[in-house]
């Protein structure tokens, strides 16, 4: 105690007057919220300022942790007791903080709710863990089939009739990439894990494969996988692909499509109006991610939870702007009104979409979409330096055998399953 | 800024002159070394500040263009408006830096004094001491300095922030200080003894107009450490309205959620933070130079 003692009398004596005034603290009612960066900061933003204008008792500060920083400081933050009173996090991550019981068990308070029967079914599928809820949506990004109406006119196709199979796309792209300059068929990002499990793993998923361990620990399974890395292959090498995009590691990959230079690619529904933004007089279209037979499909339903970290204060109030977000007025006024995702299935008929086709054709992906559920994505799909990449940049640009290599990265993926 | 951009030798003057400008082909030759040099140095300054000033748009153009078509403060606004402000982080940065500055100064004064002009039993081995802390990595005691301050309810305060990164800096200022009172002439401090000043009188009349050099060198780079410093304010600072600069530069170039950067913002930022470094350094290179050399040379 005398130790403690000396150390806060020095503390204070150096700087006294400096803390008391250059410290900023909270309201006392305040909620304190996290979120990580690189998420949909225009959507987040938002949700929050409509609560604060219905509850200005109970206002939520928002603060945005760097994203590649968010586990570490939210660990650290559970251990010091100086955690915020709900946190958005990365719903791929759910899994792991719920195994690792740093999240609220919030089932009670939602048991006779019926907004959660439409909720995303790939977020409340990563929010449960044994059976008992631990988040509800935040927000969803799908990914989905982009496409290029101007290229595809120019190339003689029919701007309305979007590929529906593999072979399709690889017939289309050819096409395309013919008118020459510098325009390419399609798009494959070449060192970006989260890239690929986003645009290309919803390939796989629609031939008929599974990608991250199964219910008996078997990861990669089906035909699918070795299918979409041959015709993956076979696109790079018929010079369907920019020769740059092998070292696409995620920092431009959302800037390709509103280009203009890429006749289809997979992305997300964030980036319909980066396009704009970007590249107002380009036309384009969306169709879902096909796989091997034709008028098969899938996608990645991606985005955020919005959890209650372990040591919160604010259980009830935090619990509060959870039901806030799924009720009926929030799902138009918020999601919609900004073109984002309705994140219940049963609130998108709305006047925002109706008023805009593409947001309705890219909601259609939430119907096939699907997220991987596991304890360590980062270390199976995730990392730079993990097996799902490095089998991709071997199927995309080695002619290693194709059997070799996904048997190869599914020993990997059970070595680091089998650690956990 | 390095050391090595200010250790330029003073012009050679009269009899050596002539003799260091013989055809000045060699003078030549190294002035556009020199050159060569310096633009290596400064290129990615001018491209950094360069692109700040491209529309959105262009600032995510792939491939990048050179030099902004149109001239726009796009990404600046985007900057000053996000979260809090940046008038917010600025000011957290400041305040943490120039706290910094006057507690690194109010601990290394007297340490120095101390350590130069008193008889201090093992008094070189206590200076040896301090001096390792520069082999310990700070990020290794970041852990427990957290739960220290979480305790201490220094977490989430300007003032606990700088106090970590006095910390960082501690070491090498009081070896700046030490060196510096000791280059004083004991002479002075004699006839002001003699004169009937006390040790402080001393410190504050004959030492500090002295060192002052000293103080600031050991100002620049304590300003320089704290404005830049990432990793502990990321540790201690939990909420937005709290942030430093470079937390708000690492939060806000993130775009989509599978990565992607705000370029233009970024770099717009990245301008922002140069700035007062800059200000900084050549407002006061006059005396750091001085300072640099009163240290090594006794």
């Amino acid at each position: 105690m005398r130790f403690k003692a000396y150390l806060r009398a020095m503390a204070l004596g150096v700087a006294t007057s400096a803390v008391m005034t250059l410290t900023v603290p909270a309201f006392a009612d305040d909620l304190i919220m996290w979120e990580r960066s690189g998420g949909n900061a225009g959507m987040v933003d938002r949700l929050i300022e409509m609560w604060n204008e219905k509850n200005p008792d109970r206002r939520i500060q928002l603060t945005y942790i760097p994203h590649a920083e968010m586990v570490a400081k939210l660990a650290q933050a559970i251990a010091s007791g100086d955690v915020p009173d709900l946190m958005g996090l990365d719903l791929i991550y759910g899994p792991q903080f719920e195994a690792a019981g740093q999240l609220v068990d919030i089932t009670d308070y939602f048991k006779d709710d019926p907004t959660l029967k439409t909720a995303s079914p790939g977020h409340m599928m990563v929010a449960t863990y044994d059976d008992r809820l631990y988040g509800v949506p935040l927000y969803a990004d799908v990914s989905a089939l982009f496409y290029n109406k101007d290229l595809f006119e120019k190339a003689g196709l029919d701007p309305d009739k979007p590929p529906t199979s593999l072979a399709e796309v690889r017939a289309y792209a050819d096409k395309i990439t013919a008118l020459g300059g510098d325009v390419k068929g399609y798009f494959l990002p070449g060192s970006c894990a989260g890239c690929n499990i986003f645009t290309v793993g919803p390939l796989m998923w629609a031939s008929g494969a599974t990608i991250e361990p199964n219910a008996d620990g078997e990861p990669l399974v089906g035909d699918g996988v070795k299918q979409v890395l041959q015709w993956a292959r076979d696109m790079i090498k018929a010079g369907n692909v920019h020769d740059d995009a092998r070292a696409e590691n995620g920092e431009t990959f959302h800037l390709r499509f509103g280009s203009g230079k890429v006749g289809m690619m997979g992305t997300g529904n964030f980036n319909i109006t980066l396009a704009r933004d970007q590249n107002p007089d380009m036309n384009f279209g969306i169709a879902l991610l096909p796989g091997v037979e034709p008028g098969s499909a899938a996608s990645f339903i991606g985005g955020d939870l919005v959890t209650i970290p372990k040591g919160s204060k604010r259980v009830d109030d935090a619990v509060d702007f959870m039901k806030f977000l799924l009720s009926d007025e929030v799902q138009v006024e918020g999601y919609a009104k900004l073109l984002n995702l309705t994140t219940r299935s049963d609130m998108t008929d709305n006047q925002y979409f109706e008023a805009e086709p593409l947001v309705q054709d890219v909601a259609k992906a939430l119907s096939v979409g699907r997220t991987p559920y596991t304890l360590t994505f980062f270390e199976q799909i995730n990392s730079p330096q993990g097996p799902w990449l490095q089998m991709l940049q071997r199927a995309y640009y080695t002619d290693d055998d194709l059997d070799e290599i996904i048997a190869g990265a599914q020993d990997q993926m059970k070595a680091i399953a089998a650690q956990e | 800024m390095s050391a090595e951009d200010t250790l330029v030798r003073p012009a050679p003057r009269g009899k050596d002159a002539a003799q260091a400008m013989p055809g000045g082909r060699a003078a030549y030759l190294v002035g556009a070394l020199c050159m060569v040099i310096i633009a290596i140095m400064i290129a990615p300054l001018l491209v950094s500040v360069a692109a700040s000033f491209k529309t959105t748009a262009e600032a995510a153009a792939i491939p990048p263009t050179w030099f902004p078509h149109v001239l726009s403060l796009d990404s600046y606004e985007r900057l000053w408006s996000y979260q809090d402000g940046l008038p917010t982080y600025l000011f957290n940065s400041a305040g943490t830096a120039v706290l910094t500055i006057l507690i690194c100064l109010g601990l290394t004064i007297p340490a120095g004094y101390a350590l130069a002009r008193f008889p201090i039993p093992g008094k070189e081995l206590l200076f040896v001491f301090l001096l390792l802390a520069l082999i310990i990595p700070y990020q290794a005691l970041l852990t427990p300095l957290f739960f220290m301050f979480a305790e201490l309810r220094l977490t989430n305060t300007l003032a606990g922030l700088a106090i970590i990164h006095t910390a960082i800096q501690i070491p090498f200022s009081i070896y700046i200080m030490r060196n510096s009172f000791e280059a004083v002439p004991r002479e002075l401090e004699e006839a002001a003894v003699i004169d009937g000043c006390s040790s402080w009188q001393v410190l504050l009349r004959i030492y500090l107009p002295a060192i002052r050099p000293a103080i600031v060198t050991v100002a620049l780079f304590a300003f320089i450490t704290s404005w830049n410093e990432f990793l502990a304010a990321l540790v201690i600072m939990n909420k937005g309205s709290i942030f430093t600069l470079p937390l708000v530069l690492a939060a806000a170039r993130q775009e989509t959620s599978i990565g992607g950067t705000d370029w233009g913002m970024l770099q717009s930022g990245i301008t922002i933070a140069i700035i007062p470094c800059v200000l900084f350094y050549v407002l006061l290179q006059k005396y750091y130079v001085s300072g640099f050399l009163s240290g090594a040379v006794k």
